[in-house]
């Protein structure tokens, strides 16, 4: 037993080789043998708080050397450091998936900004070869179009984050990240199959988590970034973005940009958004209201899709 | 900087904030034509996306629990992170404290809170469009304790949980508020003298009242309609046909049986007295 806790377990980790202490449900898989791990995440001790935090909530705090911490109580505490090592000490009979979506969203989110990477705030899928990712903040969507799209023949790359890496060709593609999507009971009781095994993200949580039997199985070039837009804010209808607008707010795009900001990355976020702009078209998604007309919507973005392709 | 930057936009819901948040708006912008659709931007509501870039976590992550504890930091995250002397916030709750004890609202941060209350037996008729329900329903909601504004976990929220109680509790909630000032508005007062009553909210919180007369004109009635059935109003409920009905004081004289008014005054008398509404 101790050589297997020792050895670990491999996954990808939006693009990073993971090797973990912890087996987690909703990651894809890798060999160990492939190639020397990214990121080394172990079960250890790890403090209340950091000494010289920069910045802090109740939840999160960075320090000035860019490592941050992340606690939720009766869940697990983080420390996220260097861009590579993950320390978690999960609470006393926490549930193994609770702690899962802490190491999947906020840990991610951190440790991706100290590597200075791109990580939108978006779910994202590939279908014909290309990868189309639903941007916004929380309550926009991003997993109901997903979800949506996964019935109709497309593959998982990531729920709620999707890193863009550039390419030699200066292309940008988006890494495979979490294979669970979540979903509130209303979204889930209209989109969701039989087959389908729903957990709770919290002990009692009404948002639940299924992991997608159709994972993306390598980054796939990003086609097209489709911005969610606040319900109510305009008429329905999907329409293309130009100039700042494709990319401000930042925070609307990037998956905890204030954390990111805090740790020296303002500039470079917005460098790597003016990048994507300039390659890949973005639109803005005005869903017409009602789940049941949630196939027109995917109707306007395949047909750009088409187009733009 | 003063650290007391917060002032409360307050009322029971259909109680005339979206009104008052509207002239505030004229105010501030130098009167000039109003924009239903930044109204959200000027005057907001605490919501889950400001939450979740505030706090560095995503809000749909913790329980309910959690999530209570940490509303009154929620403000204080926003004042360090807020420019400017004066941050106008939206409020539906009664003057409420999270289960650990804090002050959801904290008066150390409070420059006051304005208070908007209108007579209970109009706001029922308002409610029931808003809402889509009876009068008989609306009646009842005005003596229910446990009314929360966005409470149920059976899909997204765009707001967090606003603990409203009876009409009588909130009314009383704030204007016995004792650690922090209070401003009462009646709709009523609002209605009859728009002018006068804005520039009184404009000495409360500090604002030049300079542009009170535009303010006013901006934010008539008609005008807000108009502009709803040209470009819609977000804030507008789906089932709802338009948010800027009526807009008028009395309207429960030619809308209420006597006995359903009867039923409001029996309830929420002590408070109506205390308003000058019977």
């Amino acid at each position: 037993m101790r050589e297997a806790a020792n050895a670990g377990y491999g996954y990808n980790y939006y693009g990073l080789h993971l090797r973990s202490d912890l087996p987690l449900s909703l990651l894809p898989p890798r060999n160990r043998e492939e190639s020397a791990p990214d990121v080394s995440l172990r079960i250890g001790e790890v403090p209340a708080a950091l000494e010289d935090a920069v910045w802090s909530s109740p939840f999160v705090a960075v320090d000035a050397g860019g490592a941050a911490l992340i606690e939720l109580r009766d869940c697990a505490r983080v420390l996220i450091r260097r861009g590579k090592d993950i320390v978690v000490a999960p609470a006393l009979g926490a549930l193994p998936l609770a702690v899962e979506m802490l190491l999947l969203g906020p840990t991610a989110g951190a440790l991706l900004h100290q590597r200075g990477a791109l990580p939108l705030h978006a779910g994202c899928v590939e279908i014909g070869g290309m990868a189309l990712a639903f941007c916004g903040p929380c309550g926009r969507g991003k997993s109901t179009l997903v979800r949506a799209f996964l019935d109709r023949g497309a593959t998982l790359l990531s729920d709620d984050i999707s890193v863009v890496r550039f390419g030699g060709d200066g292309a940008p593609e988006v890494m495979p990240g979490s294979g669970g999507v979540r979903l509130w009971p209303d979204t889930r009781a209209v989109l969701r199959r039989p087959d389908e095994t729903w957990s709770p993200i919290r002990p009692g949580h009404s948002k639940q988590v299924a992991a997608s039997q159709n994972l993306a199985n390598g980054p796939h070039r990003l086609g097209a970034v489709i911005r969610l837009a606040r319900p109510g804010a305009s008429a329905p209808g999907l329409r293309r973005l130009h100039g700042a607008a494709a990319l401000m707010p930042t925070p609307e795009l990037v998956y905890r940009a204030a954390v990111g900001r805090h740790m020296g990355r303002r500039e470079g976020l917005f460098h790597d958004l003016m990048r994507l702009a300039a390659v890949t078209p973005v639109f803005e998604l005005q869903r017409p209201h009602g789940l049941d007309r949630l196939p027109e919507a995917m109707d306007w973005i395949q047909s750009a899709l088409a187009r733009v392709a | 900087m003063s650290q007391a930057r917060f002032g409360w936009l307050v009322s029971y819901p259909k109680s005339g904030n979206t009104w008052v948040r509207l002239l505030l708006e004229g105010l501030l912008n130098g009167g000039k034509p109003l924009d239903l659709s930044a109204l959200e931007l000027s005057t907001p509501i605490a919501t889950p996306v400001e939450f979740d870039e505030l706090f560095g976590i995503e809000s749909s992550l913790l329980t309910a629990r959690e999530l209570e504890a940490v509303r009154p930091a929620f403000f204080r995250l926003l004042a360090d992170n807020f420019d400017g002397p004066l941050i106008l916030r939206k409020v539906h709750d009664r003057c409420w404290r999270a289960w650990t004890g804090e002050r959801v609202f904290p008066p150390c941060l409070s420059r006051g809170a304005v208070y908007i209350v209108r007579d209970p037996r109009d706001v029922a008729i308002s409610m029931t469009s808003h809402y889509g329900i009876g009068i008989e329903d609306a009646i009842d909601r005005l003596k229910n304790p446990d009314w929360t504004l966005a409470s149920t976990h059976s899909g997204y929220r765009s707001q967090f949980p606003q603990p409203v109680g009876t009409w009588s509790e909130h009314v009383t909630s704030w204007l016995d508020e004792s650690e922090m000032p209070v401003h009462v508005v009646r709709y009523e007062d609002l209605h009859a003298d728009a002018e006068a009553a804005l520039s009184g909210i404009a000495a409360f919180l500090g604002i030049p009242a300079a542009f009170a007369r535009e303010a006013v004109q901006a934010a008539k009635f008609e005008r807000l309609q108009a502009q709803e059935a040209e470009r819609g109003f977000s804030e507008k409920p789906r089932g709802a046909e338009r948010f800027f009905r009526e807009g008028r004081a009395g309207g429960w004289r030619s809308a209420l049986s006597p006995s359903q008014a009867s039923r409001i005054e029996k309830t929420h008398g002590t408070l109506m007295a205390r308003l000058g509404y019977i």
